[in-house]
């Protein structure tokens, strides 16, 4: 066994809110060879290939041929994720077995956008790896995510990521500067 | 009272498929969800009714069927499909191209905005026409009832002018929604964005809001001095203040005298009277603030701003003042004292006041601090205003250090330990740096101090632990210490039976802007784990799935978890000698909701 690492640069898991999460509909690619990474736009103008949420495991239900998959609700003070732990994430499917709603539980895993048969465009999140973890490490999380947000919110600026996002989102910041209060003032009371 | 609201909506469309209802049963679940795991009442409303279904093997029915019986526009509750009469009192430019229209429809119970979007749009609705909408759906948006009108809405137009008249509501009774007011206008501000018209504050009797127009409308503006009645406007909420947006279109001036009375006081808290000494205080003469400094307390010293309709005389530096009717609030994450037109404050005599303690900079908190440190490194200033920047630090750690330049100000030396006394602990993205520029440095050439270099520390979470973490073996040949594989083959030294055991973590540790490799070495893994090698050498000689039984309860504990770890960097990998678990910080949760809204815009 080699102690060598990957050369490639992995991808950093963004925090971002279930309600932020929630309005992001705009995907791309960079570059056309089948592994080139594919990024869901944030509408407060960043790129995000993977993410890393914390939250309440409210539901979960095997689904698909065979019961291959499992499909998973994750809250957190803004909204609901949706989570996917299928047979390619042996690890991840796994865990959510072992899980019983309700449950804080902390997912790393890929957002991906699809179009519902009715036009709508929802995000899911296939994950990674799904882990218990207590509410202390939620309320920690609600302080990264709230950080991040608000930084996201504070660099809004020129780059090519809020230029796109201005374009497909045209977003209210200030909302989301107030989801961020409400997620704030929701935990610890 | 939220709760009761919910077990009613549940009971109902549970009885509506025949099940009986058992509202201690409901409460208590809603209370395990929403309080002991804080799940939103939405979604806990959603997940009970869901379970409580298949618990009695209805299929999931549709949200609510849709009811041809149209309800009342103030009464709609996110999450329903509903059919409404109402009147379109306004529309508004689409905010982008995937929306089709968006606007505000009202009846005589309340007024909701509507989107239609652009995919499978069915037809738009024209403004000052009277529409039946079946089967839309109400959702949330940026925290505001929403009514969807989407392809499966069946649209038709009422061809009979109903009458509809606004309920007018109280200004300090508004919330972020849609409401109509009858206000005076009483300050016309300066516009300071491209596509404003006009902004400033109006007023009724029970207090006063900012309004913004935006251009593109009719382009007129609104009188100063003259009351108005705005119909249907939304009322927007912005770093935890209201505000209204106005298209002068829709109002019209009205006949009445309003008195206006002054707006609401911010979230600062009034303070009883107290007396300190003034550190020191600069002029500052700006419109809102006069000057700003530091006085020292019984209790502490602070960071105060007298703002620009304070009514007090011009404060003497190291002079002591009673003061009574100030405020205390947050500002930058830090506390702060606010004197404004309300405080009264009166020379009191001079006396003496202890030097303050000096605080360790690894416990260094934003507000007003003391230190006793030394100059650890010097960087190049970056702009003409710093006349000095690097790094001070003592025995615990070292911080960023900032001095501007000014009169009477100079460089601090280095091999000098300084003691600061007030010193301006500030933080930026959740780092801290000391503002010395207005800090009294007391040199102290005989002694000296350890300045603790540490290694650098990053934090974030570990969001996967790779293959090789937990327990593993070692070549035990001089200067190789290669992990052998699982039959004690070392790719140099070939099969090695007498090898040593060696506890790590390998994975990533990831801040949201960096994947950092990581690896955690046995001493920090022993730490952060309560587990010495001796006890997972045992798991892993003793337990069927052995060294995997060592990784799996490691792994278990720390994946998903935050860390703050301390090493150095080698060629794309950080090499922890010392690891944290980060804990819930309530200052950092306090400095956050400042700057999420406690602050001032």
């Amino acid at each position: 066994m080699t102690e060598r690492f990957q050369n490639y640069v992995r991808e950093p898991a963004k925090r971002v809110f279930a309600a932020e999460m929630r309005d992001a509909r705009h995907s791309f690619r960079v570059g056309d060879d089948e592994k080139s990474p594919t990024y869901l736009l944030l509408p407060t103008g960043e790129r995000c290939n993977r993410v890393f949420i914390v939250g309440s495991l409210t539901q979960k239900e095997r689904v698909g041929e065979q019961n291959s998959m499992y499909r998973a609700r994750v809250a957190d003070p803004s909204g609901t994720f949706f989570i996917t732990a299928g047979s390619y994430q042996p690890e991840a499917m796994q865990q959510v077995a072992r899980i019983e709603p309700p449950a804080f539980v902390a997912v790393v895993g890929k957002p991906n956008a699809y179009e519902t048969p009715d036009g709508k465009v929802l995000i899911s999140i296939r994950a990674e790896t799904v882990t218990p973890v207590d509410r202390d490490i939620r309320d920690l999380w609600v302080l990264d995510a709230a950080d991040a947000t608000l930084d996201r919110i504070d660099a809004f600026g020129d780059s090519q990521d809020a230029e796109t996002a201005r374009a497909e989102y045209n977003p209210n910041l200030a909302s989301y500067k107030k989801m961020v209060y409400d997620a704030l003032t929701a935990i610890r009371q | 009272m939220e709760t009761d609201d919910i077990i009613a909506r549940i009971s109902q469309k549970l009885k509506a498929q025949g099940i009986e209802p058992r509202p201690e049963k409901i409460a208590s679940k809603i209370n395990r969800l929403v309080t002991e795991f804080g799940v939103p009442p939405s979604e806990a409303e959603r997940t009970i009714l869901q379970d409580t279904f298949k618990e009695h093997g209805i299929e999931q029915p549709k949200p609510s069927a849709p009811s041809s019986d149209a309800v009342g526009i103030g009464t709609l509750v996110p999450g329903e499909w509903v059919t409404v009469e109402g009147k379109v009192v306004s529309v508004t430019e689409p905010p982008s191209p995937a929306v089709a229209q968006t606007g505000v429809i009202a009846d005589d119970t309340g007024a909701v905005r509507f989107v239609i979007f652009a995919k499978n749009a069915p037809a738009l609705l024209r403004v000052g026409e009277w529409f039946r909408l079946e089967s839309a759906v109400v959702d949330e948006f940026r925290g505001l009832a929403n009514l969807k009108i989407h392809a499966g809405t069946t649209v038709t137009p009422i061809n009979d002018d109903r009458p509809l008249t606004p309920e007018i509501t109280r200004i300090a009774d508004l919330r972020p929604g849609i409401a109509s007011v009858t206000a005076k206008i009483v300050q016309d501000w300066e516009v300071r964005h491209d596509r404003m018209l006009q902004t400033g504050l109006l007023g009724d009797e029970s207090g006063t809001m900012k309004f913004v127009i935006w251009k593109g409308g009719s382009d007129r503006k609104l009188e100063p001095d003259t009351a108005y009645t705005f119909a249907y406007v939304p009322v927007e909420e912005y770093n935890g203040r209201l505000s209204l947006t106005i298209d002068p279109a829709s109002c019209t001036p009205v006949d009445s005298e309003i008195a206006v009375s002054a707006g609401p006081a911010g979230s600062e808290e009034p303070m009883p009277l107290f007396e300190g000494k003034i550190i020191s205080v600069r002029h500052v003469g700006s419109e809102t603030v006069r000057e700003s400094g530091i006085i020292a307390t019984p209790d502490g010293a602070y960071a105060f701003t007298i703002w620009g309709d304070a009514q007090i005389p011009a404060l003497e530096q190291g002079n002591w003042y009673a003061i009574e009717g100030a405020t205390k609030g947050m500002f930058r994450g830090a506390p702060r004292i606010s004197i404004n037109q309300d405080a009264v404050l009166s020379p009191v005599e001079d006396r003496f006041l202890p030097p303050p303690p000096a605080t360790p900079v690894a416990d260094l908190a934003p507000g007003i601090a003391t230190v006793r440190v030394k100059l650890a490194q010097e960087w190049e200033s970056r702009s003409e205003r710093m006349l000095q920047a690097g790094l001070v630090g003592d025995e615990t750690g070292v911080i960023k250090f900032v001095i501007w330049d000014g009169e009477g100000v100079e460089q601090i030396q280095e091999n000098i330990v300084y003691t600061f006394f007030y010193a301006a602990v500030e933080e930026y993205n959740g780092r801290l740096s000391l503002d010395l520029t207005h800090a009294t440095p007391l040199p102290d050439e005989d002694a000296d101090i350890e300045v603790s270099r540490g290694g650098k520390s990053i934090s974030g979470a570990l969001v996967h632990i790779a293959s090789g973490s937990g327990i593993v073996k070692r070549c035990p040949v001089e200067g190789c210490n290669r992990v052998l594989s699982r039959q004690n083959f070392c790719p140099v030294h070939e099969f090695q039976p007498g090898f040593q055991y060696d506890l790590r973590i390998r994975g990533t540790l990831d801040d949201g802007q960096t994947a950092h490799n990581l690896l955690i070495q046995r001493e920090a893994v022993e730490k952060l784990f309560s587990m010495t090698l001796a006890e997972a050498q045992d798991i892993a000689e003793n337990q069927p799935l052995g060294a995997d039984e060592v990784a799996r309860q490691l792994g278990d504990r720390a994946l998903g978890r935050y860390l703050t770890v301390t090493g150095r960097e080698f060629e794309g990998l950080f090499i922890a000698f010392d690891a944290k678990w980060l804990f819930f910080d309530p200052a950092r949760h306090t400095a956050l909701i400042n700057r999420a809204g406690g602050d001032l815009a």
